[in-house]
């Protein structure tokens, strides 16, 4: 069957001739004025939506302090090896693959412009992703990551697999990223035209309740989610 | 497969799939109440776009808006697609999905298929045609991956595995393992995660279906809470996505009403662990990602509701509320149903999708209580759905026939006031050997033939009374004029 | 408290038939409050086993020559929630496509009510001056809890009555089974829904288990008996006549 004679068919279901003018639509739940719009009060929300999802919550008073905490974290979660992450504006400046080759680990920033297998290799044998976000959302504790930055033509290194693959994943993001509602993000995403290949909302650790309804933490994404706020 | 009788009575007579089934919809109905109360509230004080039945009532709005043009969202998400590199198919029916899927696997040489959750792919019996190719094919999903090991259908349509114990989990994985595993969580997810994880690296093809499609931009949207979904989807160099055509909705904002109701009507969580917008396969540049994206757009029967009375009912976002709030399901199970979608929305669309004569006990298995339409995210009237389709089948002669003749000739009867009284008189006549004098004076029946015998096989039934209401007016019109 | 109503009965086939001291309870209630009750002798049935059946046209005969008997009277009440919901919620629908139908089956619903929503709502009467010692549990028929939307005005009645315990429904929304022809035709889910039913309201410790339909009272009723099981059903009209005459006894 081809597009022509599937739709045909639908448009015979509905009898439409097809000659019909594009049809007017206009999203219409009323969404500004949901939630507050106070960047801390934004940051206490999404701190305590994420910790209920069992994902942990750092403030970090300024970049300089970030580095530092991405090396507690792994050295408390016991994690030894190498580190994959982003190579994007926020998470390069940040001095953090010094301190953690420093800490003893391999780092490794995702390449831009070279694809494949290698890439997803490295995520794979990583036990840390670090990444930053597009937007965090405070009703849900939601990260929301692009596999490039949504409006952009171009593919800065960024990926899908950073903040999938490894065990743990580490997300630094400033407080201003955060908004209120998912609504907010769909609006954004919609204003700013051109869609990454994959934009994900991701809400704390992977998790399944299949076997026997009982909480499973850490199923095939990442078992732990730590989030750096600047 | 055995008739429906049958299997009713196989479920009933298994009370460890009765008390897991159960517990089960009692939990995600439980979830479900707390998370509807706390978005109302929120939304009294503006923290949250709109109380339940405001997003219900944009969700219908934006669904009937949506089917009224499918036929332009179609073309218009299928021009998104191929702008961003996708390909687009379009499959009339099973056939056409495991053709368009078996013309990859050819060209790209495949021989591993690794799934996400797909109930769509479950209608095209996608994994059976594969298998019979010598393909692999591993469902990634946990509970799915489960009833895989077990060669069981689904039992629920969001936990399909409620069925099975830790026990019957640790021996099917333990099996695959090759040492035994024991059964706490912990345990059984490590060998899960460790398992297919490495059937995610090996997979030519990921599968996948699509929770919704926007039109705007093509893009799918998948709703998961184990990572599956997003690494089926980006790590196999080919991603093999089929919709069905009703998920399309217009623009990213319309996400924000369904996707708020998704997870809450679902599970009752506010937001599911990953949402997944994928639009179009890899950027040049890109350092992941597959680099071939297939979309089929299925219709396998929509079509024929797509314009009937029946149209609702392709708004249903498969969330599963309806089965953890009808007091059927709970007895018997999904297995029960023999259907892909068991439940109340299962005992609709089935006859509907499929050939209507296979299916016409399913509307039967009702009390039309209506719980289902209360509970619905689209306020689907599947309460009366299925009265209609007892409509159909009694005009096309596929009720059961003997009833149907009795009932017809009973009811009208029924309608003539001196045939009521006549029928008063010999149904009380024809219970008098049939009924039983209790300790107290009063009459019961314990024991009567014909259609009733099935009411008294397991209950008491009351004897027509030999002054029915009716012959005791008189006396009561005379009390009340004094 | 409103007084001086011109009601009809509509008595529904299953009390008339089964439960007529229901009906005799109803009309005494009714007087108490000042109604005039009146009886159209040629009534029968609302047509609701035929409209679940899918017998369309005898449903809408059913429904027909209901319109006909009850469109002139002021009000119309019955002891049953599945009836009162049946004309309110279908009649319309049934003759959406014949708009004088549609006309006349939306005014005689607006006038039909069941009975505890027509003592509460119209009347105006919550406490009936009952006593009656039981600890009881009201079960929400399915028709009436949704297509009436009548849920609290049966609990309220029930609360006034002296030295009565009321104890909560913790599954209010769950079928007990019956479901009319679906009690015979799928005879063995229709009894595992009214044991699982049955089973909750033994939990809650009830004597007795009130409702206003009489196929819900006939079918749990009848599976406790046979079961053996330490809970009676009453339908709720009785229970508040039995209570008034108790009050009057012990006056």
């Amino acid at each position: 069957m081809n597009q022509q004679q599937f739709l045909a068919r639908v448009r015979n279901r509905l009898s439409r001739s097809g000659a019909e003018g594009e049809p007017v639509w206009k999203p219409s739940l009323p969404i500004s004025d949901v939630g507050p719009t106070d960047a801390e009060a934004l940051t206490q929300r999404f701190e305590a939506e994420l910790t209920k999802l069992s994902g942990k919550v750092y403030r970090a008073l300024s970049e300089a302090q970030v580095a530092p905490m991405i090396v507690g974290i792994l050295k408390e979660a016991g994690a030894t090896g190498s580190v994959v992450r982003w190579d994007d504006p926020l998470v390069n400046d940040l001095g953090i693959d010094e301190a953690l080759t420093f800490a003893g680990f391999a780092v490794a920033a995702v390449k831009h412009g070279e694809p494949g297998r290698p890439q997803v290799e490295l995520a794979e044998r990583s036990v840390a992703g670090i990444t930053g976000v597009d937007f965090a959302i405070a009703e849900t504790g939601t990260l929301v990551m692009g596999a490039a930055r949504p409006g952009e033509a171009g593919a800065p290194g960024r990926g899908r697999t950073v903040s999938l693959l490894p065990p743990i994943h580490i997300a630094v993001m400033r407080k201003e990223q955060i908004v209120y509602t998912p609504a907010h993000v769909f609006q954004r995403l919609r204003a700013m035209g051109k869609l990454p290949s994959q934009v994900v909302f991701a809400s704390g650790p992977s998790r399944s309740a299949d076997i026997e309804n009982d909480l499973s933490i850490g199923v095939h994404g990442p078992c732990q989610v730590h989030v750096i706020i600047i | 497969m055995p008739d429906f009788k049958t299997r009713i009575d196989k479920a009933l007579g298994d009370q460890q799939l009765r008390g897991a089934v159960r517990f089960t919809a009692d939990s995600l109905r439980t979830k479900r109440n707390a998370a509807i109360a706390d978005l109302n509230a929120q939304a009294a004080e503006s923290l949250s776009i709109g109380t339940f039945d405001d997003l219900r009532k944009q969700a219908r709005a934006i669904k009937e808006h949506t089917l009224k043009h499918l036929d332009h969202y179609l073309a218009q998400a299928a021009e998104s697609i191929r702008a961003n590199g996708g390909t687009v198919h379009w499959a009339a029916d099973a056939a056409d999905v495991v053709r368009i899927a078996e013309e990859i696997v050819e060209r790209r040489n495949a021989k591993k298929f690794i799934k996400a959750k797909s109930m769509a792919s479950e209608e095209v019996f996608l994994n059976h045609a594969l298998e019979a190719k010598g393909l692999e094919v591993v469902e990634s999903d946990l509970g799915e991956y489960i009833i895989q090991l077990a060669h069981e259908t689904p039992a629920h349509i969001v936990i399909p595995a409620i069925h099975k114990t830790r026990r019957q989990i640790a021996d099917m994985f333990g099996e695959v393992a090759g040492r035994e595993l024991t059964t706490d969580t912990p345990t059984l997810t490590k060998f899960a995660r460790e398992t297919l994880r490495k059937k995610f690296m090996a997979a030519d093809i990921g599968v996948s279906g699509a929770n919704f499609l926007v039109a705007e931009t093509g893009t799918l949207c998948m709703v998961t809470n184990e990572g599956n979904g997003r690494l089926s989807t980006s790590v196999p160099p080919v991603h093999l996505a089929i919709v069905g055509m009703e998920k399309l909705v217009p623009t990213l904002e319309d996400l924000a009403v369904l996707y708020g109701l998704l997870p809450r009507s679902a599970t009752g969580q506010k937001i599911s662990t990953y949402f997944n917008m994928i639009t179009g396969c890899r950027r040049p540049g890109e350092p992941d990602g597959p680099e071939e994206l297939h979309v089929i757009f299925l219709d396998n029967g929509r079509s024929n509701i797509l314009g009937s009375q029946y149209e609702e009912t392709l708004m249903c976002i498969r969330c599963g509320a309806c089965l953890n709030f009808c007091p059927v399901y709970r007895n018997i199970g999904g297995h029960a149903y023999g259907a892909i979608y068991p439940g109340p929305i299962g005992s609709v669309i089935s006859p509907l999708l499929n050939e209507f004569e296979q299916w016409t006990d399913l509307p039967q298995a009702s009390s039309l209580c209506g719980a289902c339409h209360e509970a619905c995210p689209l306020g689907i009237h599947l309460h009366e759905h299925l009265i209609s389709l007892r409509e159909e089948m009694v005009a096309k002669g596929k009720a059961d026939p003997g009833f149907t003749k009795v009932m017809k000739l009973w009811m009208r009867a029924w309608r003539r006031p001196w045939l009521y009284r006549l029928l008063s008189k010999i149904g009380y006549l024809g219970m008098r050997s049939y009924a039983t004098k209790r300790a107290d004076g009063t009459e019961v029946a314990t024991s009567l033939p014909g259609p009733f015998k099935a009411w008294t096989d397991t209950r008491n039934f009351p004897p027509v009374v030999r002054r029915p209401f009716h012959e005791r007016w008189a006396d009561l019109q005379k009390e009340g004029a004094k | 408290m409103v007084q001086g109503l011109k009601v009809s009965l509509f008595i529904t086939c299953l009390a008339d038939h089964f439960y007529p001291e229901v009906g005799e309870a109803v009309v005494h209630l009714l007087r108490r409050y000042g109604c005039t009750v009146d009886f159209p002798p040629n009534q029968t049935c609302c047509g609701q086993p035929a409209w679940n059946t899918g017998l369309e046209d005898e449903a809408k005969a059913f429904a027909r020559s209901y319109i006909e008997t009850f469109e002139n009277s002021e009000y119309v009440v019955m002891p049953s929630g599945s009836c009162a919901g049946h004309v309110r919620y279908f009649y319309p629908q049934m003759f959406k496509d014949d708009k004088a139908m549609f006309k006349r089956a939306c005014a005689v619903a607006d006038k039909t009510y069941e009975f505890s929503e027509f003592m509460v709502k119209v009347l105006k009467v919550t406490d009936v001056g009952a006593t009656f010692p039981a600890t009881v549990v009201f079960h929400n028929n399915c028709h009436m809890q949704r297509e009436l939307g009548v849920k609290e005005e049966p609990l309220q009645l029930l609360r006034s009555v002296k030295d009565l315990v009321l104890v909560d429904n913790p599954r209010y929304d769950l079928c007990c089974g019956f479901g009319g022809a679906f009690s015979v035709k799928m005879p063995e889910i229709s009894t595992a829904m009214a044991d699982e039913r049955l089973g909750i309201y033994v939990s809650t410790k009830a004597d007795i288990v009130v409702s206003c339909d009489g196929g819900c009272l006939m079918h749990m009723g009848g599976r406790a008996e046979r079961q053996g099981l330490p809970v009676k059903t009453m339908h709720l009209a009785q229970l508040l006549w039995e209570g008034v005459r108790n009050s009057e006894r012990n006056a």
